[in-house]
């Protein structure tokens, strides 16, 4: 189990199950962007924006913004002329404020550990941001992003290290390659909270046709 | 490739190994200045700066494989590394390399074949313009991995086109499914900068639990 010093990312991190994150996260909602952003200096949404935006040439793609929380990732894509964004989170308080931003065009509330009510490849690109952490969703969680992609759609999601290492993520990212589920396009490391020295991974992906 | 340098394109286009180290032999001593300001090749200093990310020590012993003219073992003499060892298939470019006074030890080797150099050799081995077109193809990985130690690191570049053409990452992959190595950074980035060229640089650590039978 991972402990941070700080109270607020403790308790998601501690989690024990699903039902105590969402705790966590009902708690957090309209804090949540002011802590993160200016009091972590988390910068992990801007990084993976830039890098779906690399790899995407349609301003139009129907992309899913998978643990969307507040809608910091759509923010940035939106700024960059993407407009055909849906947002995903298990937090009901979460999608709320995500929903006050007015960046989505659908809301959906489900659980990433648990098999999504969406059709199979119905996305352009899947984004998951801050989601593939300490007491968050396991590597299993690739599964169901490759699902709801695409045929040669983008996958870009970021793991944090530590969790990295220690929830065999990367073990089923080369396994699905191997399966020629998907190639990785890039894999970069990059700062997660710029005022806690955390660095992340920032994993592209194309998705293969299934 | 309508636009790249002529000499560039012959290496490329080499119907055999000979072919191809006639070019190099012809072009070594206008090749840096050829390369980095006529083509804005930038692979050297981008390869080398994912290596001094990872490396600790400036005393860490790093082979330069596909050295060519030195490129690499410059910028790295630069930011103080010392240990530095240079192999390539062509005599010319080891020359002009040699006059850089840069490198300890400087020996030709094919690295398509098998090299004459023990397991475990080096700390590191960077391998920059080499993985591309006619040149070498991704049966050597488990070499580079050989003569690294465990927990030692490889950086190389692989040239996009090349990349896709040549099958490489079917082998990056095959060898981290069996623990040979562990992908640490893969970026695309540029690589002739003025010809709208970019590669994939790679930046592995070497498990060392094969046993390199």
């Amino acid at each position: 189990m991972h402990k941070s010093d700080n109270k607020v990312l403790n308790k998601v991190y501690t989690a024990t199950n699903h039902e105590e994150l969402m705790d966590a996260y009902k708690d957090w909602a309209t804090d949540y962007d002011k802590d993160t952003v200016d009091r972590f200096g988390y910068v992990a949404h801007l990084s993976s924006a830039r890098a779906l935006d690399e790899h995407l040439d349609d301003k139009d793609a129907h992309i899913l913004d998978a643990g969307c929380g507040t809608g910091l990732v759509a923010e940035k894509l939106v700024e960059m002329g993407y407009k055909n964004i849906d947002a995903l989170d298990y937090s009901e308080e979460m999608l709320e404020e995500a929903e006050k931003k007015g960046l989505y065009k659908n809301y959906i509330q489900a659980d990433l550990s648990r098999d999504l009510d969406i059709d199979k490849n119905r996305y352009d690109a899947v984004v998951c941001t801050g989601t593939f952490t300490y007491g968050h969703i396991d590597a299993e969680g690739f599964d169901r992003l490759i699902r709801i992609t695409k045929p040669e759609g983008i996958n870009c999601f970021t793991i944090r290290d530590g969790a990295y290492q220690e929830y065999g993520y990367r073990e089923k990212m080369v396994e699905l390659e191997q399966q020629k589920e998907w190639e990785l396009l890039e894999m970069r490391n990059e700062t997660y909270f710029t005022k806690e020295s955390v660095q992340c991974k920032l994993c592209t992906y194309k998705v293969f046709a299934s | 490739m309508n636009q790249t340098n002529p000499l560039w394109k012959a290496t490329y286009d080499a119907d055999s190994p000979e072919e191809m180290l006639d070019t190099y032999s012809d072009w070594a001593s206008d090749y840096d200045a050829d390369t980095i300001e006529g083509m804005g090749y930038v692979g050297p200093s981008f390869s080398f700066r994912q290596l001094d990310g990872l490396l600790d020590s400036t005393g860490a012993r790093v082979l330069d494989a596909g050295c060519g003219t030195g490129l690499v073992g410059e910028l790295m003499k630069e930011k103080g590394y010392s240990r530095i060892d240079a192999m390539d298939l062509s005599r010319e470019m080891l020359t002009e390399a040699e006059n850089k006074n840069v490198y300890d030890r400087l020996f030709t080797a094919d690295m398509s074949k098998r090299l004459e150099i023990d397991d475990n050799s080096y700390d590191a081995v960077i391998c920059v313009g080499t993985f591309t077109y006619a040149h070498v193809g991704p049966e050597a990985f488990s070499e580079l991995a050989r003569v690294t130690r465990p927990n030692g690191y490889i950086c190389f570049t692989i040239r996009d086109g090349a990349y896709q053409a040549y099958n490489y990452r079917n082998t990056m992959v095959e060898l981290e499914a069996d623990n040979t190595w562990e992908l640490m950074e893969m970026r695309r980035e540029d690589y002739l900068k003025k010809e709208n060229v970019t590669a994939n640089y790679c930046a592995y650590k070497v498990l060392g639990e094969n046993n390199h039978a």
